[in-house]
């Protein structure tokens, strides 16, 4: 009886594994689906599953397109912006979390870091666009490097305070002695004691500043600065939207980066983005 | 787990470093144009360009609300990155009256006799050019061949509203959909419907440029929009072409940049009806929407950028133009035989660009469809009633054109 | 930096003493320059009829004009409706849904890791990318589900431009993307719950409904908290998916707070308008997530 009660159990999981994952994929698989489909095969009845196979809509897009700019553009603006808050906010966030440095602005500068983090970007892009008008360097990359460490900054540091909050006392007061310097103590003692914290929140910055759409749209003025997320909303208005092929091709793309991180750092992506209730 | 992370590190730092390295010197000269025929069109004729001038030519195509933010955004900027732009002429006064374009006049060009003289109208600010027409796009009725037959009509026959009406219900009966209309933004919106008013004599300002909307005739006409609408449906622009194309549908109101008609497609499309009745004298109900080209006044390269526009607004390239979907508005590519044998629709259009009635020339003209078009898809989808919407579309109207 | 940790003994006291300053000198510029500066910017100019083509030189000071025309319209407090029913309703959704899942994944003897990383992909994809494979499956012509829908005989609809559907759709979409975030937030808060607890429920003759309510919930009370408020704080600013899905339409019926200040003030170039509304979208996010920041900073 027990047994099979089990498996009566079992399958009915399994079951429900298999509505979950079809309902969480599905359109994931769609997308790629339709990037390996010929066009003939988007019309009229549409198969589920592609019966031809073919490279046309990533040729089209890297040739035709530009694609290939919009990806070095994503990696650039994407990379730099994700180092440069690192560095900012690790610092930042190990003063912060260090009782005997003690400063006047530690406290209103946590509370500004977190209300930057809950307001609503349409409330800086106004003021920003014009801002980088009359800096003008409207023509570089440099307005959407620094709308992504906008971004990240608040993220790092209130990610990064608790890890160094883990770390014991002792350690810093024992390399004191010994006779480090705050400087050699932070980047040769601490640092490397968090390291899977800064792996997990340098992979979410990454991705939030690969995926970020908000800003760029206003203050992205050339082709050549175009990135991922703007190419494929320019490929997606209302003139394009029967070029399914195309559009989900650069969209099979654009989630490659998460995809690699998924399949070979899982964990400090998920210890990334769970560390909320953890720590709480 | 270290070696890993170190390499991810060092992987990115290379990367992040190595790319700007890359980076691509500025092109010379940054087309905006709006997506679609119109602008792969000029794509198409760039080439050629490019080599005599020994230039790079970068374009962005943008949608309709796209191509108006990104320019109007660029132009107050010292250096202005766009040098060619396309510019609907419903956006003309707002331009004009802040600086945003180049006056051409003053960079030497003039309209010779080849262009449609109606069409040059929205380019001028008293004597001054300051845009070229490019792409005459003029508001037709799509149809479905089958379903009109079907409804016991042949497209020339269709001269009246009335008929519109019994097609489209003729279709309904027969479980198509009769008659579509465009949703989406407030300007798609506001130009699906200015026909239908036309046709019942209103309009959408006075002579004062004060709205006209809660009028008799524009509730007459919306009411006969709606009537319409509800034998069919709202769909996007591309739902439309392919809904009529498949026989989904019968008719809907379309440009002809959305379709290129042959001989054997399953749809094609004619001039919008003059007249609401037999009785009803003929009006002009067709309306432009002439894409237009301009330089921007910010433009670093402005002498390039009017070559530019002096070469596609060549009778040659624009004749070149009509075999990828292009409708120059020059008399020389429309009423050409080979072009008349392969299109014969050209003639349609070409009357249609002729007698045309343009969207009002006013510098609020992109808030006046936000607004308009938003109480009007309020009472099409049923949240108000038509009184009500449209008395609150007239008063929020007044304010903004006070 | 670096060359102060290259000194040595006593003539470091002084680097020593700037270390923590240095440390945190580039985050407040940045915070300075990136925020400070554009909400003061905002403020002032919320208060003016600032037109951005014809410049800051011509925006007139025109008092609370802005804000008694943002409040008098009625676009707008249709956008605060229906942001405030859409917040209201992909929060509970997400919550129940992804608890649900997570307690499910937590009962599975095999496979939670793999269940896991699977069940997290919509969460991470680009929000465009996840809009563009939505329009595609519900395309009114050539969609998959209308295909669907048809082939078993149920009833289509253009799902984005019917006023019926859309806010519901926008709503589904949305769900989907952030349900696997409140799942592996509860899923790891799950963790935290000691076995103990559900064998001394089981001996007390709890069945699995009690366990869940009197054993699971009050454990990770919390975690349910701190993800409902994270949820609702960046639900409230949504606006990504509706512009690029529905731009607001059916008749306004999506419009969120975020789109409607898109399309009345950035759009229209109308800034003075536009800061108007960035001001009164900043106060309503501010009083949301007070909780989360009284929270967060104890």
């Amino acid at each position: 009886m027990g047994s099979k009660r089990i498996t009566g159990m079992t399958i009915i999981k399994g079951i429900v594994c298999a509505i979950l994952l079809i309902v969480a994929l599905f359109p994931i698989y769609w997308i790629v689906a339709m990037a390996i489909r010929p066009t003939s095969e988007m019309t009229g009845h549409i198969s589920v599953i592609p019966h031809a196979l073919t490279g046309e809509h990533f040729k089209q897009l890297f040739i035709e397109k530009g694609f290939g700019s919009s990806i070095v553009n994503s990696l650039q603006t994407t990379l730099i912006s994700t180092m440069i808050s690192l560095v900012i906010g690790l610092c930042t966030a190990y003063i912060i979390s260090r009782a005997r440095f003690r400063m006047f602005i530690k406290k209103p500068l946590t509370y500004w870091i977190l209300l930057v983090r809950v307001l609503p970007p349409v409330a800086f892009t106004i003021p920003l666009y014009t801002m980088f008008s009359k800096l003008n360097i409207l023509y570089s990359r440099i307005p959407v490097i620094l709308a992504c460490i906008l971004i990240n900054i608040p993220l790092i540091i209130w990610f990064m305070i608790s890890f160094f909050q883990d770390l014991p006392v002792d350690i810093d007061q024992s390399a004191q002695i010994d006779g480090a310097t705050e400087w050699q103590l932070f980047t040769r003692i601490i640092l490397p004691l968090v390291l899977p914290g800064i792996a997990a929140i340098s992979m979410l910055s990454f991705m939030y500043a690969w995926n970020e759409y908000t800003y760029s749209i206003i203050f992205v003025q050339t082709p050549r600065n175009y990135t991922v997320p703007l190419t494929l909303a320019v490929l997606n208005t209302e003139d394009n939207l029967t070029n399914f092929g195309l559009v989900a091709a650069g969209g099979v793309i654009s989630v490659i980066p998460i995809t690699l991180f998924v399949i070979f750092a899982q964990n400090y992506l998920i210890s990334g983005l769970s560390s909320g209730a953890v720590k709480e | 787990m270290k070696k890993l992370l170190a390499t991810i590190l060092v992987l990115a730092l290379a990367l992040a470093l190595c790319i700007p390295a890359f980076a691509e010197e500025p092109t010379k000269l940054t087309l905006i144009l709006r997506g679609g025929t119109y602008g792969d069109v000029i794509k198409a004729c760039l080439p050629a360009f490019e080599a005599e001038h020994n230039v790079t030519c970068e374009v962005l195509d943008l949608s309709f609300d796209e191509l108006h933010s990104k320019i109007a955004l660029n132009a107050p900027n010292a250096a202005g990155e766009y040098d060619l732009c396309m510019v609907d002429g419903s956006w003309m006064a707002e331009f004009t009256a802040n600086n945003v374009l180049a006056n051409l006049s003053e960079l030497g060009y003039s309209f010779d006799d080849d262009i449609i003289p109606a069409t040059t109208a929205i380019c001028k600010v008293g004597d001054d050019i300051y845009l070229a027409p490019y792409f005459g796009n003029v508001t037709v009725m799509l149809y479905n061949k089958q379903l009109l037959a079907d409804a016991g009509y042949a497209p020339e026959d269709v001269d009246t509203f009335a008929k519109l009406k019994d097609i489209a219900e003729k279709a309904n009966a027969a479980g198509k959909k009769g008659f579509l209309i465009r949703g989406g933004s407030g300007d798609n919106i506001v130009s699906d419907f200015i026909p239908h008013l036309l046709v019942h004599g209103g309009w959408v300002i006075d002579e004062n440029n004060q709205p006209t909307v809660n009028t008799p005739e524009f509730k007459a006409a919306f009411e006969d929009y709606i009537a319409l609408y509800k034998l069919g449906g709202t769909l996007d622009k591309d739902d439309i072409v392919a809904a009529i194309d498949n026989g989904d549908a019968a008719l809907g109101q379309g440009w002809p940049g959305w379709y290129v008609p042959t001989a054997d497609s399953n749809a094609s499309y004619f001039v919008i009806p003059t007249k609401l009745d037999d009785a009803d004298t003929p009006k002009n109900t067709s309306m432009y929407g002439v894409w237009t080209i301009g330089v921007c006044e910010n433009s670093q390269h402005k002498e390039l950028a009017y070559e530019l526009l002096k070469y596609l607004m060549d009778p040659d390239v624009l004749l070149s133009t009509v075999d990828l979907g292009g409708v120059p508005c020059r008399y020389s590519s429309l009423q050409n035989a080979d072009v008349l044998a392969k299109f014969p629709h050209m003639a349609i259009v070409c009357s249609a660009l002729e007698t045309g009635v343009y969207r009002p020339v006013i510098e609020q003209w992109a808030e006046f469809t936000e607004i308009l078009g938003q109480e009007m898809d309020t009472v099409i989808q049923g949240v108000k009633d038509m009184d009500k919407g449209l008395a609150d579309a007239q008063s929020a109207l007044e304010m903004l054109m006070m | 930096m670096k060359r102060n940790a290259l000194t040595n003994g006593r003539a470091s006291d002084a680097s020593e003493r700037a270390f923590p300053r240095l440390m945190i000198a580039p985050t407040v510029l940045v915070m300075a320059a990136l925020t400070a500066y554009p909400l003061v910017f905002t403020l002032i100019y919320s208060f003016t009829d600032y037109q951005y083509l014809k410049g800051t030189d011509a925006a007139k000071f025109v008092g609370f004009k802005n804000y008694v025309m943002l409040f008098n319209n009625t676009y707008f407090r249709q956008a605060v409706l229906n942001t405030v029913k859409f917040t209201l309703l992909a929060v509970i959704l997400e919550m129940v849904i992804g608890l649900l899942i997570a307690v499910f994944i937590k009962s599975l003897k095999k496979g939670q890791k793999v269940m896991r990383t699977l069940l997290l992909l919509p969460y991470l994809l680009p929000t465009v990318t996840v809009a563009l494979s939505w329009r595609m499956m519900l395309s009114a012509n050539y969609g998959i589900v209308n295909q669907v829908l048809e082939s078993l005989h149920l009833p289509v609809y253009n799902w984005f431009m019917d006023i019926k559907t859309a806010f519901g759709t926008v709503l589904l979409i949305d769900v989907w993307q952030n349900v696997p975030f409140v799942f592996l937030l509860l899923y790891a808060s799950l963790q935290g719950v000691s076995t103990n607890q559900y064998e001394a429920a089981m001996i007390d003759g709890a069945n699995v409904v009690q366990q869940f309510f009197y054993v699971t919930i009050p454990n990770i009370k919390s975690g349910i908290a701190l993800c409902a408020l994270l949820r609702t704080i960046d639900t409230f600013r949504l606006f990504e998916k509706v512009n690029i899905l529905t731009g607001g339409g059916p008749a306004g019926t999506t419009s969120t707070i975020t789109q409607f200040l898109y399309n009345y003030g950035i759009k229209n170039l109308k800034f003075g308008f536009g800061s108007c509304g960035a001001i009164v979208m900043t106060v309503l996010v501010l009083i949301l997530s007070s909780f989360y920041i009284k929270r967060a900073i104890h």
